[in-house]
């Protein structure tokens, strides 16, 4: 019963910023700004970048939101625009490097990974090489399947693949690792 | 399967993750928000501007061409028509150096001038019907207009081509005005009784001030007739003229016309 007004409202506050009201944008910029910030975090280790990335996505999203045709959630379509805007940022910064390090495997490691803060993970995916990072936070946290990955980041799909296992890997790693150094503070 | 629990792990707690953004961060976008559609605008009126230039130069570039175009391209040529001396042969015609204009004086009673027989022009082939031209006085002196097209004259018909021809290119190696002295002589002047009593009126013998001219012509290595000279100078002198000094008088017209036939034969 709550929904269909929240979507009726929304609609009418997207129609309204369509049409250059600053009102309208405001509402929507403090609606999903901050977990638009989060997601540009995901990408960008420093947080006033990550915010200078979310807004000139948010200029994107107004430019061109007479496009987006309702069809799914608008807050997807924003995501969707921040992810590009982030991994072109990134691409034109510096080519993405695959790297292809070795890593030690623990088979116990991510038992305890659900007690670990937000923080600790943001931090554990921030050391991440650049490919792994991107690979990961594509597939892991975005959904996109290797053959989108692959496409978005002109790869091949085993190389996705081989970078997303090796992320993965890496992240246990430094799982164990910081669990060691918080055991051994204990 | 652990490595999809990291998955999840990491994705439940990145992806409902929130950062309060700084208290500017819409004021940025805001004013970013402002400029764009000046920036929108100025790049319409631009674009406008350009077009509107393309076009004026198109525009120009077609008028140029279309001018070339229409006009006519005038070969710079000079045609030289060969006159048709076939014709002549046949009718065994005499071809007189052209004419350019003779000066006609009308006695006061309404006397004919001397140049009696018509002059007929030489007419291409198709119409070969000699008309008359009568040359066209006006008032008491008038300039009797004579083309520069060949003249043929019935009295010289008789004449051998060949030794005519000669005559002719005699006459324009010379570059002599070719006149009948006594046609111009009777042109110029009034009639032979009037000119008569006009030197016994004076007492003046026309024998010679006729030598006093030849002389000055012989002097100054002018080829004119002396007749014809003396016509001139006899149109020309006024009767005060005739009253003090006749002879010194003659002799300054005669260098003077002199010079001015000479310069036009030039």
């Amino acid at each position: 019963m709550k929904i269909i007004p929240l979507h009726s409202q929304q609609r009418r506050i997207i129609k309204n910023a369509i049409q250059q009201d600053r009102e309208a944008q405001q509402q929507l910029f403090t609606q999903f700004s901050p977990k638009m910030l989060g997601v540009c975090r995901q990408y960008v280790k420093d947080v006033h970048h990550a915010e200078e990335l979310m807004l000139s996505g948010f200029l994107k999203v107004f430019t061109h939101l007479s496009k987006f045709k309702h069809e799914g959630s608008f807050e997807g379509w924003i995501r969707k625009i921040m992810v590009n805007t982030c991994i072109s940022y990134l691409r034109k910064k510096n080519p993405i490097q695959l790297t292809d390090e070795e890593y030690v495997f623990h088979e116990h490691a991510v038992e305890n990974l659900e007690a670990t803060g937000v923080e600790d993970i943001q931090k554990l995916i921030d050391g991440l090489p650049s490919g792994y990072k991107m690979v990961f936070n594509l597939y892991a946290i975005e959904g996109y399947k290797h053959a989108e990955i692959a496409t978005e980041l002109q790869i091949t799909e085993s190389t996705s693949k081989s970078q997303l296992f090796k992320a993965r890997k890496w992240l246990q790693a430094g799982y164990v690792q910081l669990n060691n150094i918080e055991n051994g503070d204990k | 399967m652990e490595t999809n629990k990291i998955d999840t792990i990491v994705k439940e707690s990145l992806k409902s993750r929130a950062i309060a953004p700084s208290g500017s961060a819409w004021e940025r976008l805001s004013d970013q928000l402002d400029a764009l559609p000046k920036q929108q605008r100025r790049n319409w009126f631009s674009l406008v501007g350009y077009a509107a230039s393309i076009l004026l130069i198109v525009s120009v570039a077609f008028f140029i061409n279309t001018d070339d175009k229409n006009l006519p391209i005038v070969p710079n040529k000079i045609v030289v028509q060969p006159i048709d001396t076939s014709a002549s042969e046949k009718h065994n015609f005499k071809i007189v150096a052209p004419i350019e204009e003779a000066i006609v004086e009308l006695n006061l009673k309404n006397e004919l001038p001397i140049i009696s027989k018509p002059i007929k022009k030489f007419l291409p082939k198709k119409n070969r019907n000699f008309k008359a031209i009568q040359p066209e006085v006006i008032d008491k002196t008038g300039i009797a207009l004579v083309d520069k097209i060949p003249v043929i004259q019935k009295e010289v018909i008789e004449v051998p081509l060949k030794k005519t021809l000669q005559e002719t290119k005699k006459a324009s190696e010379n570059n002599r005005i070719k006149v009948d002295r006594n046609a111009l002589l009777y042109a110029v002047t009034h009639t032979e009784v009037e000119v008569k009593d006009f030197y016994t009126k004076y007492t003046i013998n026309r024998e010679e001030a006729l030598q006093v001219v030849q002389k000055e012509l012989r002097r100054m290595h002018i080829k004119i007739d002396a007749t014809t000279m003396l016509a001139e100078i006899e149109k020309n002198i006024g009767e005060e003229s005739f009253k003090r000094n006749f002879m010194r008088t003659i002799k300054g017209k005669v260098t003077g016309l002199a010079i001015a036939f000479s310069n036009r034969n030039n």
